[in-house]
């Protein structure tokens, strides 16, 4: 047996630049950029909205909304009220002015015009001390709040409200044995709900049914714990795992799609170390699901896209402007726009279905709108 | 560079089972690597937890109960694997305290991939409320290796905490084997941290109720 050593290896591509160049051959351009503020911080949320408002977090527990117009990112106010750790942001997908955040002080509602006002907070049961949530969701209709909390003495909560009012409309704690990380609620429909959590478990449940025992449909055994959840479409979900696996589940048939090994994807974003790679997220794009991964090696700022066809992760976008390891994103695929954010406070909007042009940045965007027709990819 | 040389993890290895011979208990002490960590602040940076498979199984004693098909049933029986079948579950009548009880008498389970899809319906939530929701079980994979797999594969999960600790091996394995286990168990670690070893503060070794020995 030898010695347990230190690979000392700096992480490095697979390939030269310019197979790179040749392989990732759907090209971007870096529209605008903005970082939140002078201080170090981390972006680890952001929710965007249709309209393109978009707000983050930021570490002090506070929240920036922005406005993403033409080619530039304008600030458009600051919330505070977080006292506690800040875990969750998300818009309402029926007023895009409404912002919801969940923390370990419980859940708020925003109203993000002109200065932002917070103006509801969600309660617990009577008696009840504020559970800590580390996930939150809206439904599609904009009208049920459901947030997942940490384990809290022997169970993890999922909470409902409906958002006219302060008081939860019940919860569920007896189908998750750890923290829950993530609550997605279907894009569609509105009774169908997704939970991941550290106990490894995925669940679906349909809450049209009268007890949790009813509601929950399929328990999807990960075997690994849940960072974060997806769903592609009807009927099927993504789950990144807390090791950066990726795996894909049909939530009508209980079943596993596909698996993507942290080394399978390390060698399709064509870096080396396997152990310096990370999942960003999987989201969908002309019918086909896109893996966001970057690289933790040298400066931290590799970051690429690959495309699921067929068996096969084909390289498409290599972000080589990219200046940091990215925590989150959201892609708008009417628009082919990906914003992302991460670890040095930066905010990035990128255009995926371009050709970079050698001009300076602000001349050639002067023409380009956001809403050109939709142009056919590669 | 090394981190920890051979010699190093034999020497901690040896005290650790020799302290456990010199005071001999009533049961079969289990030895933990505990890890603390560095550089790394729980509120912001990324959680990180993995599943590795140890070369030998650290827990013997682990109890696996198969809800199999026909097919898996049979084999289990031919193997003296408990075992239960769609009947037998449906038996339970998702009667609470009987899924409760049925979820006690085992550390984990597996399941057919026909019945695994059923397990909501069959019997409520009451191995998620356990803990003990069951693995997959393919028709693609032996079952003996599937067990022992389950036996074998132990959880690293950051919590809110830097420090963590895990369950690597038993104080009746040789030297040698725990030395794989722990060699094994730590460079899966260090291939979790985002910084690798620069997150690594310290590791240490001990059973049960003996006394910690520095690796690190």
């Amino acid at each position: 047996m030898s010695d347990i050593i230190e690979n000392e290896e700096i992480d490095k591509d697979t390939v030269s630049l310019e197979e790179l160049d040749n392989l990732f051959s759907r090209k971007y351009n870096l529209l605008t950029e903005t970082a939140v503020t002078l201080k170090t911080t981390y972006i680890n949320k952001l929710s965007l909205t249709k309209s393109l408002n978009l707000a983050v977090s930021l570490l002090d527990n506070s929240i920036d909304v922005y406005k993403i117009e033409k080619s530039s990112i304008n600030q458009v106010c600051r919330l505070s009220g977080h006292q506690k750790a800040l875990t969750e942001l998300v818009f309402s997908p029926k007023e895009d002015y409404l912002l919801y955040s969940a923390g370990h002080d419980g859940i708020k509602l925003w109203d993000t015009r002109t200065s932002g006002l917070c103006v509801q907070d969600y309660k617990e049961e009577e008696d009840t001390p504020a559970r800590p949530y580390d996930a939150m969701d809206i439904s599609c209709t904009g009208r049920v709040i459901c947030a997942g909390s940490q384990l809290v003495q022997e169970d993890a909560y999922l909470v409902f409200w409906d958002q006219r009012k302060p008081q939860p409309l019940g919860g569920y704690w007896n189908s998750h044995t750890d923290d829950i990380t993530q609550v997605k609620f279907h894009k569609e429909k509105t009774e169908i709900l997704a939970t991941g959590s550290l106990d490894g478990l995925l669940n679906v449940y349909n809450l049209m049914e009268e007890t949790e025992d009813d509601a929950l449909i399929y328990s999807m055994n990960i075997e690994n714990s849940v960072e974060k959840i997806s769903w592609l479409n009807d009927n099927h979900v993504a789950c990144i795992t807390q090791s950066n696996d990726l795996q894909t589940w049909d939530t009508g048939t209980g079943d596993i799609i596909k698996t993507y090994s942290r080394d399978k994807i390390a060698r399709s974003i064509k870096r080396h170390r396997s152990d310096d790679c990370y999942l960003v997220d999987a989201f969908m794009s002309a019918d086909n699901m896109v893996i966001l991964a970057g690289s933790y090696g040298g400066e931290g700022t590799v970051l690429r896209s690959v495309t699921e066809m067929g068996k096969k992760l084909q390289p498409t976008t290599n972000f080589t402007k990219n200046k940091q390891v990215v925590r989150c994103c959201s892609y708008d695929d009417d628009r082919h726009l990906l914003v992302t954010a991460g670890e040095s406070g930066l905010i990035s909007v990128w255009d995926t279905d371009s050709t970079p042009e050698p001009v300076t940045i602000t001349k050639k965007l002067k023409n380009q709108s956001l809403h050109d027709k939709r142009h056919k990819p590669y | 560079m090394s981190k920890v040389s051979r010699d190093t993890l034999y020497e901690c290895v040896n005290a650790v089972l020799q302290s456990s011979k010199d005071k001999k208990r009533n049961f079969l002490e289990t030895v933990e690597l505990q890890i603390g960590l560095k550089n790394y602040d729980p509120q912001k940076d990324k959680r990180f937890s993995g599943t590795v498979k140890l070369k030998y199984i650290p827990r013997p004693k682990m109890q696996v109960c198969v809800l199999g098909d026909q097919q898996h049933c049979d084999e289990a029986k031919t193997l003296t694997v408990p075992c239960m079948d769609a009947e037998a579950l449906k038996k339970l009548n998702k009667n609470k305290k009987l899924v409760k009880k049925l979820a006690k008498k085992y550390d984990a389970f597996l399941a057919s991939e026909s019945l695994i899809k059923q397990i909501p319906r069959l019997l409520g939530p009451g191995l998620n409320k356990a803990g003990k929701f069951p693995g997959l079980l393919s028709h693609q994979e032996s079952m003996t290796q599937k067990i022992d797999e389950v036996k074998a594969t132990i959880k690293f999960q950051m919590k809110k905490v830097l420090c963590l600790s895990v369950a690597v091996g038993h104080v009746d394995m040789t030297p040698d084997e725990l030395a794989q286990n722990v060699h094994l168990s730590i460079n899966f670690l260090v291939s979790l941290l985002k910084k690798h070893w620069q997150n690594v503060r310290s590791l240490h070794m001990k059973s049960t109720m003996g006394p910690p020995q520095r690796l690190y």
